[in-house]
């Protein structure tokens, strides 16, 4: 399960829907799942009265964002070597749905103590759902390079992204400047290292 | 040719309250500075941005107001400003970060004089306190963002630069301490060499919140007192008691994590004779704090493990960092 940490920046927040009072600097964690259902921390975040920092999850996803960047993830268990396919949101949804068919199918059998389960219609629902989540999909390949691969991979490579100095943006901004006469710091520093460069060098 | 030479290298000083860079020119020192913020607003906001005169950046979706602008656009719309970094290093929580970084840089940089001109950025050292905090993906980030700027980047301590900048005279040796906004770094180096680099998660933004939060008042106010004046010796009301309160904590605390750091060296690393203490930062602006600093050091004198030989503060405290950074840039181009 993620967490979160919910860190105040300005004087005071209040994030109602989460009952959370922080001063300016504090912080308190919540649950990845609490934090993403709640309208008043975003709305928080949006104006930046919070930051929001993800302390672990499995896999992040920014929405329409500009950058994406390593997050770190949980190694999964004990599978490492075998090839894992690509995985995206919707086959996550899918998943979750049919899991809670199955378990209702379950609950329905365990129900009918008297008549033996038709597993054969069982199997044939089963199947017929997997038809349609399959329908529904790009197909899964497992490649061996990036490159090959037909569904973009959910966590994506870039570490430190390209491009992040925007070079088409208007900008019109004012910074203070100031000059003044090379102060003695720099200059001292400058000649006492050329010093020691050379003394080194001649031996 | 040669004159031309001389004003190649440059030098960036990030930090959690300001970016500052620094460029020799032919009329002296020339620095640079902008506040480390900025806000957003929706696209509409633009008229009345160029009624009123300020500066913004217009990404099509919205506008960015960037640097001290946004702190006071921020306060006329009863929000707040929005900060890049936090506690010293690039804030996860801020999506727009990234981009904002870059546009800050790039406009306090401005256009190298030749491409892959050397610039040295300050990356501050790990926070010892404060546990799962690196510095790696804040450094890769802006050895990115100079390098698109058409720089050759190159990354140094921020404690290790004001070494080069003050230290001189003692043949590059000495501590320095680096009180700032987000955190306080600290280096300790005899002859240019390394001997010990770290931070503490405490700066301050933290002695605002603490001092706030100790008497029931709120950060900004105490922000305010302090940039209005205070003598940290000599303390007049409630608020000013708080804040000297806390920068004694700031200091006792910093000066027995410097000792207990040495320790963990001083097997391998000798000091010959005894080296001096340079304070600079943000922080240390605060009146009498010299003197604060100094009789608060005395108490601790006898048991620390490092022989001191005086404690002054840097010659630009605001700047030192930027300063000694570009030390180390022109020397890519000493002869």
């Amino acid at each position: 399960m993620g967490a979160v940490e919910i860190v105040c920046l300005g004087d005071s927040a209040y994030i109602p829907d989460l009952g959370i009072r922080l001063d300016r600097g504090a912080k308190t964690s919540v649950s990845l799942e609490v934090a993403s259902a709640s309208n008043d921390l975003e709305a928080a975040r949006a104006i930046g009265l919070v930051g929001v920092q993800v302390v672990k999850a499995h896999v992040i996803r920014r929405e329409g964002g500009r950058f994406a960047r390593h997050v770190e993830v949980a190694p999964p268990a004990a599978q490492a070597a075998t090839p894992q396919a690509p995985f995206d949101a919707a086959l996550l949804q899918a998943i979750r749905e049919l899991t809670a068919e199955v378990r209702g199918l379950r609950s329905e059998l365990k129900g009918r103590s008297h008549e033996p389960p038709d597993l054969g219609k069982l199997g044939a629902e089963i199947r017929s759902a997997l038809m349609t989540l399959g329908q529904g999909l790009a197909s899964p390949q497992i490649s061996s390079t990036p490159s090959e691969s037909p569904v973009a991979p959910m966590i994506e490579e870039m570490f430190i992204p390209t491009g992040i100095v925007p070079k088409d943006a208007k900008a019109e901004i004012s910074i203070e400047t100031s000059t003044e006469a090379i102060p003695s710091s720099v200059d001292d520093a400058q000649v006492a290292l050329r010093k020691a460069r050379r003394s080194k060098e001649s031996g | 040719m040669a004159e031309k030479t001389r004003t190649l290298g440059v030098s960036v000083d990030i930090g959690t309250m300001n970016i500052v860079s620094a460029r020799r020119t032919e009329k002296g020192v020339e620095t640079r500075r902008m506040r480390d913020a900025f806000l957003d607003l929706p696209p509409e906001s633009k008229k009345m941005l160029r009624l009123s005169g300020v500066s913004y950046v217009d990404r099509g979706d919205e506008i960015l107001i960037l640097g001290d602008a946004a702190l006071d656009t921020a306060n006329i719309f009863g929000r707040e400003a929005r900060r890049p970094l936090s506690g010293g290093l690039i804030s996860s929580s801020e999506s727009d970060s990234l981009e904002v970084l870059g546009l800050l840089i790039r406009n306090v940089l401005g256009e190298p004089v030749v491409q892959g001109e050397h610039c040295y950025f300050s990356v501050p050292a790990a926070p010892i306190d404060v546990p799962g905090r690196d510095v790696v993906y804040h450094r890769g980030v802006f050895e990115r963002i100079v390098s698109e700027c058409g720089y050759t980047p190159h990354a140094s301590n921020e404690a290790m630069a004001i070494i080069f900048s003050e230290c001189a005279r003692d043949a590059f040796s000495g501590i320095t301490i680096s009180f700032g906004s987000g955190m306080s770094n600290v280096a300790l180096a005899v002859n240019t060499i390394e001997g010990l680099t770290f931070s503490v998660g405490r700066g301050g933004d933290w002695l605002d919140s603490g001092a706030a939060k100790s008497i029931g008042s709120t950060a900004a106010r105490i922000c305010a007192i302090k940039e209005r004046g205070i003598d940290l010796n000599a303390p007049e009301g409630r608020e000013q008691e708080a804040l000297s309160f806390y920068y004694k904590n700031l200091i006792e605390y910093v000066l027995d994590q410097i000792a207990l750091q040495f320790k963990t060296i001083e097997g391998r690393f000798a000091l010959p004779k005894p080296i001096p203490l340079v304070i600079s930062g943000g922080t240390s602006k605060a009146g009498g704090f010299l003197e604060f600093f100094t009789g608060i050091f005395e108490k601790k004198r006898k048991r620390f493990p490092i022989e001191i030989s005086e404690i002054r503060p840097a010659s630009d405290p605001l700047n030192a960092v930027a300063h000694g950074l570009l030390v180390q840039a022109l020397q890519e181009y000493d002869e």
